[in-house]
């Protein structure tokens, strides 16, 4: 861990905000924080890398393709409505 | 005439880039093929009968999500239902992680393998294991990617519920995925079983 600088956050606000990072709901001022963290932290990195790529697993495990047809079937439906 | 047919014209072009979202969604609420189909289609018409309420320039996608949500829960939240864990009552955002990292000198993987290890079926599996509310939640932020401002519109809950549910949905999907990355053999363990 560094020394605190008074614009720092330690490693405990970083992965309390870790979540909120990915999920982008701070502000740019909190990201550049939690940025310059990470970039100084081994620690806090890896975890923040880890779970950035556990977002993306997830969302790509979960896609389902549209059966065919349905598309279609949808818009001839509100046509006749 | 013309204004009907505007009015419609609209509603498609709004609604055609999103309904491989309402599908997949759909499908992952009530896992099966038909009722996915059905629960789009009323949807849509749902939407389509009450889009003269939609107020332009407000969130379309958030708008028709909750139409989708609320016609999921009041029609087909029964089949959906799912042996459910309730065994789970601790619940730590970082699970996954912190197990790799105790577990890192009886395993030469690498924590990130363990997730390529994990992508597709584990992780669809452990989506249909949670709860509803949890899936629910797992699915508006993770797979559709809403912010929690607009998960809450959807779900009709305070920011700080969403805040919460969300994170003990992703610690409830992270033990189960650690169960199965044992049970499949992706990761050993000094523990007996998998979860405690």
């Amino acid at each position: 861990m560094e020394q605190n600088d008074t614009e720092m956050i330690d490693c405990r606000e970083a992965i309390t905000k870790l979540y909120m990072f990915l999920d982008d709901e701070i502000t740019a001022g909190e990201v550049s924080k939690f940025k310059t963290h990470i970039e100084r932290c081994g620690h806090c990195n890896e975890v923040a890398l880890f779970y950035e790529k556990f977002k993306k697993v997830m969302k790509s495990s979960c896609g389902v393709e549209m059966p065919t047809g349905l598309k279609e079937k949808l818009i001839s439906s509100i046509k006749a409505a | 005439m013309v204004e009907t047919n505007s009015q419609h014209d609209k509603f498609i072009k709004l609604t055609e880039p999103l309904l491989d979202s309402l599908y997949s969604t759909a499908y992952r609420m009530t896992n099966d093929k038909l009722d996915a189909e059905d629960l789009v289609q009323e949807t849509f018409l749902k939407a389509f009968r009450a889009f003269e309420r939609f107020q332009e320039g407000t969130n379309f996608k958030a708008w028709i999500f909750k139409i989708l949500v609320n016609a999921g829960i009041s029609n087909y939240r029964k089949k959906a239902i799912r042996p459910q864990v309730s065994s789970y009552e601790e619940f730590e955002e970082y699970y996954l992680y912190a197990k790799l990292e105790r577990n890192k000198f009886e395993n030469t993987v690498n924590k990130f393998d363990v997730l390529d290890e994990l992508f597709g079926d584990d992780v669809k599996g452990a989506l249909e294991s949670v709860s509803e509310h949890f899936r629910e939640i797992i699915i508006l932020a993770d797979i559709e990617e809403f912010s929690y401002k607009e998960i809450a519109e959807i779900l009709d809950i305070p920011i700080g519920t969403v805040m919460s549910r969300l994170s003990r949905a992703r610690s409830a999907m992270q033990k189960i995925l650690w169960d199965y990355a044992i049970k499949n053999g992706y990761v050993r363990s000094i523990d007996k079983n998998g979860t405690k």
